[in-house]
């Protein structure tokens, strides 16, 4: 078992060594064990803390790894672990880089600085959550930017750059509950994608010829972010001046204030 | 926007599109509302869909926006359900830019009018149904491993959800009345049997597809599933002031299982909190 597992072993109950084999199975039939123990109506709502049971563990809605049953882990023996970190890295000379997903050649850099940023921000277990609760609540749905097995092996393999993972933070930390997040989630959602943004913006304004494609990644992930559930923000903005599109900046931001709105108010309602 | 270089590896090539088409697909959802045109043009896509393979490995990507025009149904299976997802949002922002704009000078037929715009959108519609298999029951078309739904499920939910969206914006009884009247004409008689006919099949559509991902298990949190939910429900109750429609147990079980799924979106998303608070005014009415 290498350090990593080492320490995953260590984070119970919010994490375990074979999380990473259970979580796609586990992330829907939480879901539909948590109806079924409830003895609703499938179509039942459940607050995302309902099954808290002792405030003083950490707690994630539907498809944590907490919310994990022993019969959906397993019998508990590692028969999956993550993958073997003690190997030296891959550079991008080896060829062998491209035939997997454990490391790509756009990771092989992460500033330090904003390491400690996110360290500040989230601890390990939180992060580890928050990362399942994106692929959970939102990949997919319907924006499909990662193939979900290789991002976890990247994360586990601390790949994935740290703006990348504010951005996703940003996105998913609305589904988890304040008492996990030690934090407002929407608070915390707001520092995490300015955070992000404040990383990226250098690169997306330096007027180079092409952006990196994990910037690129954060920056698409920020502007959904924004999108969703706000109204027009400072930040929509910047999905309007970025450089990665031909010029965006034709779309029309005008306020919807017309007679139509106030009479069918569902139109409004999803601005 | 064109393909990407031919020398990156594949799955980095794959990578580079669906960052471009997921910010399409965000910019066609941002464009359902007033006055938010679409900025992108399709004519300038000339990049491929995303490719079928979810491990982003296939070397095979789908065809570009201009090549659909020439693909028959049965090269439907070719697409993967990212690919479908973006065709879908392709229509829906089609019928969202036809239905819930102001009325365009050259939209001078009405929509019953074979060369009316809405005829020609209505008839892309059924061509998407083909080329979606949109007949053919959920449950035959999730992908599905010991009785969990994948991951994949999730975009073909999707694409299907924006397809059933399209229909119910385009035969909206509210959003077609006020087309009909732009256009100051008499509609033939059966115009409005056959609209609400069509609205109420998109919207019934919508639902059970909502609650068939339920029950699997899927939880949709989407903010963009409750403006789905809010354009059926509201398709729901005022198809069910007519005569045809006003039997409670044909539309109160879904008017219902829209409520709950609002309610359930509104604990994460205040928008969704906005829906049920602005919805009051209409349903409030049928609820008494």
């Amino acid at each position: 078992m290498t350090e990593m597992a080492k320490t995953l072993s260590g984070c119970a109950p919010l994490f375990r060594p074979n999380f990473f084999k259970a979580h796609t199975s586990s992330r829907l039939r939480c879901g539909s064990l948590d109806q079924s123990a409830s003895g609703q109506d499938s179509l039942a709502i459940q607050e995302p803390s309902a099954s808290l049971s002792d405030p003083g563990i950490l707690t994630w809605p539907m498809g944590s790894p907490h919310n994990t049953s022993e019969e959906l882990i397993g019998s508990g023996t590692d028969t999956l672990m993550p993958p073997d970190l003690e190997q030296p890295p891959l550079t991008l000379q080896d060829p062998g880089y491209l035939t997997g997903f454990d490391m790509l050649p756009w990771d092989l850099h992460v500033s330090q600085p904003l390491d400690d940023a996110v360290s500040s921000l989230l601890s390990t277990d939180q992060q580890y959550g928050l990362i399942d609760l994106y692929f959970s609540h939102c990949h997919n749905q319907p924006y499909g930017l990662f193939e979900e097995d290789s991002f976890r092996q990247r994360f586990l393999a601390t790949k994935v750059p740290c703006h990348l993972l504010l951005a996703i933070t940003a996105l998913s930390s609305r589904f988890a509950t304040q008492q996990a997040l030690n934090a407002n989630p929407v608070d915390l959602a707001c520092r995490c994608a300015d955070l992000a943004w404040q990383f990226i913006s250098p690169s997306c304004f330096s007027g180079a010829d092409s952006l990196d494609i994990g910037v690129m990644q954060t920056l698409t992930l920020l502007c959904i972010y924004d999108f969703t559930g706000t109204f027009l923000t400072a930040s929509k903005l910047k999905f309007r001046d970025s450089d990665m599109l031909d010029k965006p900046a034709a779309r029309a931001t005008m306020p919807p204030g017309s007679r139509w709105v106030s009479q069918f108010a569902w139109l409004r309602s999803y601005d | 926007m064109a393909e990407p270089d031919d020398h990156l590896p594949a799955y980095e090539q794959d990578a580079r599109r669906r960052i471009f088409w997921s910010l399409y697909l965000l910019e066609r959802l941002a464009a359902c509302g007033r006055y938010r045109p679409p900025a992108i043009l399709d004519q300038t896509c000339s990049l491929r869909l995303p490719c079928e393979d979810e491990g982003f490995q296939s070397t095979r990507a789908g065809p570009t926006l201009l090549d659909l025009s020439r693909l028959s149904p049965g090269h439907s299976q070719t697409l993967g359900p990212h690919a479908k997802v973006i065709i879908a949002a392709r229509s829906l922002s089609e019928c969202a830019q036809h239905m819930l704009q102001p009325q365009y000078p050259e939209c001078r037929y009405p929509p019953w009018h074979p060369q009316s715009q809405h005829a020609a959108i209505a008839s892309k519609m059924l061509l998407l149904d083909r080329l979606f298999a949109l007949s053919q029951p959920l449950e035959h078309v999730l992908n599905t491993k010991g009785g969990v739904l994948q991951s994949s499920s999730f975009a073909l939910l999707f694409s299907r959800l924006l397809a059933n969206l399209s229909q119910c914006l385009l035969y909206h009884p509210f959003l077609l009345y006020e087309r009909v009247a732009a256009s100051q004409v008499q509609p033939p008689k059966h115009f409005w049997r056959h609209a609400r006919e069509l609205s109420q099949s998109a919207a019934d559509d919508l639902i059970d597809l909502i609650r068939t991902a339920r029950n699997y298990g899927c939880s949709l949190t989407s903010s963009f599933s409750g403006y789905c939910v809010t354009a059926a429900a509201t398709i729901q109750v005022l198809n069910s002031v007519s005569s045809d429609f006003n039997e409670e147990h044909l539309w109160q079980p879904q008017y219902l299982d829209c409520k709950r799924h609002l309610e359930h979106l509104r604990v994460y998303w205040p928008n969704a909190a906005t829906m049920v608070r602005y919805r009051v005014d209409i349903f409030v009415v049928y609820e008494r």
